[in-house]
């Protein structure tokens, strides 16, 4: 299929111009449209004059926390500069766009800035481009997806104005966040923008690349800003004249380049050469190719064979994973989220649905959590359409949903939400009747969501569906069934398929056996996407294997890469010989694995209790002391510290199968106040404190005081530790310790960081101020045993 | 502007790590030389650099920032312009950090030093590049400088950020509490004398944590 447009010329830059007619660096040029709208006005109407149909008001950075301390608030700034706008294109026909860039800080993850704090600053920017008259909303410069998505959700949510969206490249195709051109083009035309495309970054030439990979998985128009080609690093300036500029742009109107302008260097004169080059053209373009769903920077396209979905990210029948929900122990989380993709998995399914936990917060913290640390896109598993917005709205990307059935009100409620965020859906084949009994009815039911869907607006490539595997030593007969449905859905109805696989072997002996079998057969049926647990290495083989059969691995050669090397491994594994260390050896070298065995070995014979006292904690205290004199170092502190980890790991399990009590002393709340995400020294007393076998409910780094007064009353804390680092975020560490106060909780709070003094903690109402690691676990000990002394 | 990772020196990543000459095990230098490998390969060194003019009130020409406090004054007394350098480690080196903290608390603390050293050695390469630039024009280079030493204010992080639009240009961005994101980030300024400037010493013994910082070299 193909498109066609008439192109929109837009205009060049505003900051070259501003800096040319005098603007100080450092300087909000927002501000001159208030302070000097005959400058602005002056600039934006010789660009009207060379052709612009559209115009970027001068509002760029108009959001409240760039305006800060220049004494104008955004309303005004924002009235100001559309209304400047409007007068240089009076009488004309041209239009005016609030023009909307980055805040200027980092979102979540890597950052400290909430989604909805920027959902907020965006929308206030939005209500006041609206009231001045805006005729529509163009947010361009972006390199961090999701701050460029809340955005595009705060326009849409605020307003009816057509929204477009752009993004700036570096040579390497990404953003400075790391998000590639695929990812930030499937994910705005999912949100439902009018066009993408980049703007500033590069010049024509080297941005052209960058359009046909945004053109390969979208079918909107396509935005071109580019700069003046590439500044020279001695003069700064640009390289490209408006000639070679206009010309090679008008090129790029054959991949769909329909709104075209020029960024920093360019000036009217580039518009009045874009005018010349572009005047008889249409924009064109064919049909996007690749579709999918993407994170920020990994697309993974459906149709072109097996995707592994892993279902590690799931509190169900995992104890360990329940106790991190209810402790909101992130790390945790996050780590099962890297052994996964570590281990193969392309598409991560995330669950966190446990009573007791609030479900919308957990989904958007776990789902913002993990985007920081796996580069996969997710599959938000939830029954609560609640917890699934929550997710759809944190996720940087094009998410899965898992999933929406054939029941009137799973269908009302899931589609729209799979609509507005663009998702991709888990068609579940069940319905008000209850589960399938016969290949027919799973194909109806698949047919009915298929057609709600669509009707609903989501198209037809973004449906996979389940046709649910039952267990087979309850109903042996539903396996054929579910098999046969897999085949029909998949080579009549054209659909991708979802199954997940493990379900087909509970109660049996040797799972793996059966599971392994059951993966093999669906496959050949046309299952492509297989939620398994990716760690276990027999599913992946048999998935290599079965890609190997099928053609999808192209001359075997993912296979051969990855088993050539396995006999070899085998070989050397059974070569390590175990060593002859003491205990006390094995933690003062921090050799874990030893330290492990040796306390299993000892607890054949020696009691639990005593293997703490008598061995474990000896050997601590005598790592301790020499790390006081300084005979060691950190990293060696810490190593000894996860030795002992490893062995108190044993103790544990030796005391859980004698049913006695097996929790730790404690427990202890740590946080990194709200604010700082210097977390490396909170860390480091986490893993000392865990390791001298206390329990440490870890909060992680910039947290709201609300969190910790909330988290020592659900755990009934009996210490609260508080880390930072910045002399700037010490007043957080104040407001965190008052606000304990005023909730009327007197647990004693010991408090680290760089810039903290014994006498700088008292100040702050701190009880204990703690110079390392090693002396916070000693205060503890202390503050825990005269604890005890007084029962 | 990007650049290649300099080598990153092991000395420096143990120094970080609070090392003060005592033996470490063969296997944790190992570890260590593993993490300085994955730092050169992933992190993302960008810097911005920009020679200003300085008027008679200090100020750099042509911007609002006007270097504050004592110590930085007593160093570009005698220059007649100044330079802004801002150097990051990129996002990915914050991805790193994330994810060696899920990984391992070890982990973590040794790649925290590893690149902090790293940082510290992307600045070396550009204060030295910069430096022999200028002595080819005659010209000499103070150290660098950056807000927090002394007494110059945490606070102008923001502004020399802003100057160089250091969002924009390199992705380093300033936090509400002032916080740089990517941490394993640097804003410092430099000044260029015509004769030869007192190039006072940077690092510990400018530093206002002098005695209080665990890393303090002024203590060996």
């Amino acid at each position: 299929m193909m498109y066609t447009q008439e192109i929109t010329l837009l205009d060049g830059a505003m900051g070259t111009m501003l800096q040319r007619a005098g603007l100080r660096l450092g300087d909000r040029p927002e501000t001159l449209s208030i302070t000097a709208p005959d400058v602005v006005e002056g600039i934006q109407r010789q660009y009207v004059e060379a052709g612009s149909q559209m115009l970027l008001a001068n509002t760029f950075c108009a959001n409240a926390h760039k305006l800060a301390g220049t004494g104008f608030a955004v309303e005004d700034v924002v009235r100001a500069s559309v209304a400047v706008a409007k007068r240089a294109c009076a009488g004309t026909g041209a239009k005016v766009a609030l023009d909307v860039g980055p805040i200027g800080e980092l979102l979540e993850p890597l950052g400290t800035l909430r989604f909805e704090e920027a959902y907020a600053l965006f929308a206030q920017m939005i209500r006041a481009g609206v009231q001045a008259g805006a005729d529509a909303v163009f947010f361009e410069t972006f390199s961090d997806l999701n701050e460029l998505r809340a955005g595009v959700l705060a326009a849409k949510e605020c307003c009816d104005l057509p929204v477009f969206a752009s993004m700036t490249f570096e040579q390497s195709g990404r953003t400075f966040l790391g998000v590639s051109a695929p990812c930030a083009a499937m994910s705005l035309s999912a949100l439902g923008v009018r066009a993408v495309g980049v703007n500033c970054s590069l010049g024509p030439k080297e941005v052209a690349p960058i359009l046909r990979a945004m053109r390969e998985v979208t079918d909107l128009p396509l935005i071109l800003k580019p700069n003046a080609g590439l500044p020279n690093p001695s003069s700064g300036a640009y390289d490209t004249t408006p000639e070679e500029f206009a010309a090679t742009c008008a090129e790029l109107t054959d991949v769909g380049a329909a709104y075209i302008g020029g960024c920093c260097g360019t000036s009217p004169a580039y518009i009045a050469a874009l005018r010349g080059a572009l005047a008889g053209r249409q924009a064109v373009w064919t049909q996007k190719r690749v579709h999918g769903i993407c994170s920020a920077s990994e697309v993974c396209a459906f149709g072109q064979g097996v995707r592994v979905i892993g279902e590690r990210i799931n509190p169900t029948g995992k104890k360990r994973f329940q106790q991190a929900l209810r402790e909101g122990d992130l790390s945790y989380i996050v780590s099962q989220a890297i052994e996964q993709e570590e281990a193969g998995a392309q598409i991560l399914d995330v669950n966190v649905g446990l009573p007791g936990v609030d479900e919308p917060e957990m989904m958007r913290r776990v789902v913002t959590a993990i985007s920081g640390a796996v580069s996969l896109p997710l599959q938000i598993d939830s029954s609560s359409p609640a917890a699934i917005e929550a997710g759809l709205r944190a996720a940087p990307g094009k998410c899965l949903i898992n999933s929406v059935n054939a029941s009137r009100a799973s269908l009302d409620s899931v589609l729209p939400l799979a609509q507005k965020y663009g998702a991709a859906i888990v068609a579940l084949t069940l319905g008000e009747s209850g589960l399938p009994a016969t290949t027919q009815e799973r194909v109806d039911f698949a047919k009915k969501i298929v057609d709600e869907a669509q009707r609903a607006g989501i198209p037809r490539e973004d449906i996979a569906v389940d046709c649910l595997t039952l267990t087979v030593s309850a109903q042996q007969e539903q396996a054929k069934r579910t098999l046969e449905a897999v085949r029909i859905v998949h080579e009549e109805l054209g659909l991708e398929t979802v199954l997940g696989v493990s379900n087909i072997s509970f109660g049996l002996p040797q799972r793996q056996l059966v599971t392994r079998a059951f993966l093999t057969q669906a496959i050949f049926s046309g299952l492509t996407l297989p939620i398994i647990n990716p760690n276990q290495r027999d599913m992946m083989d048999a998935i290599d294997a079965c890609r190997v059969l099928s053609g999808e691995d192209v001359s075997c050669a993912a296979y051969i890469g990855r088993h050539a090397a396995v006999q070899q491994e085998k070989k050397d594994a059974s070569a390590a010989a175990p060593a002859q260390l003491t205990i006390g050896e094995a933690i003062a070298k921090g050799m874990q694995a030893e330290a492990r065995a040796i306390a299993a070995e000892m607890l054949k014979t020696v009691a639990p209790l005593e293997l703490v006292e008598r061995h474990l904690i000896p050997a601590l205290d005598l790592v301790g002391e020499r790390y006081e004199r300084q005979e060691i170092f950190l990293p060696q502190l810490m190593n000894a510290a996860s030795a002992s980890g490893a062995a108190f790991e044993e103790v544990r399990r030796a005391i859980d199968q004698t049913g006695a009590q097996g929790e730790g002393k404690g427990p202890i709340v740590l946080a990194t106040v709200e604010g700082d995400i210097h977390d490396i020294g909170k860390n480091i007393v986490r893993t000392v404190l865990e390791n001298y076998g206390f329990h440490v409910i870890d909060l992680g780094r910039d947290v709201p005081p609300e969190r910790v007064v909330e988290a020592v009353r659900t755990h009934s804390a009996k210490i609260v530790g508080l880390s930072a680092l910045m002399t700037t975020t010490v007043p957080s560490m104040q407001r965190t310790i008052e606000h304990l106060r005023a909730a009327g909780l007197h647990v004693p709070v010991i408090v680290g960081g760089a810039v903290l003094t014994p006498d700088y903690a008292r100040e702050i109402g701190a009880d204990y101020y703690a110079k390392d690691a090693k002396q916070s676990a000693d205060i503890a000990k202390a503050i825990l045993s005269e604890a005890e002394e007084r029962l | 502007m990007q650049m290649k990772m300099p080598s990153i020196p092991m000395r420096e990543a143990l120094h970080y790590m609070g090392w003060r000459g005592t033996p470490v095990e063969p296997r944790l230098l190992e570890q260590i030389e593993e993490l300085i490998g994955l730092a050169e390969r992933e992190a993302e060194p960008r810097t911005a650099l920009r020679r200003f003019a300085m008027d008679g009130d200090g100020r750099l020409e042509g911007t609002t920032l006007i270097p504050r406090g004592e110590d930085v004054r007593r160093m570009l007394s005698g220059c007649h312009e100044a330079v802004l350098l801002a150097a990051t480690l990129g996002a990915a080196s914050e991805r790193m950090l994330l994810k060696a903290q899920a990984k391992s608390g070890v982990q973590a603390v040794l790649l925290d030093a590893v690149l902090s050293a790293a940082i510290e050695a992307v600045c070396d390469a550009q204060e030295a590049a910069l430096r022999s630039r200028l002595a080819d024009e005659g010209l000499y280079l103070t150290d660098r400088f950056s807000p927090g030493y002394g007494d110059m204010p945490l606070a102008q992080t923001r502004e020399i950020c802003a100057v160089l639009s250091a969002d924009k240009t390199i992705g380093l961005t300033v936090s509400q509490s002032g916080i740089m994101i990517p941490r394993k980030s640097v804003t410092a300024i430099m000044g260029i004398g015509r004769e030869p400037v007192s190039r006072r010493p940077s690092g510990c013994a400018a530093c206002s944590m002098r005695g209080r910082c665990a890393l303090c070299k002024t203590k060996r």
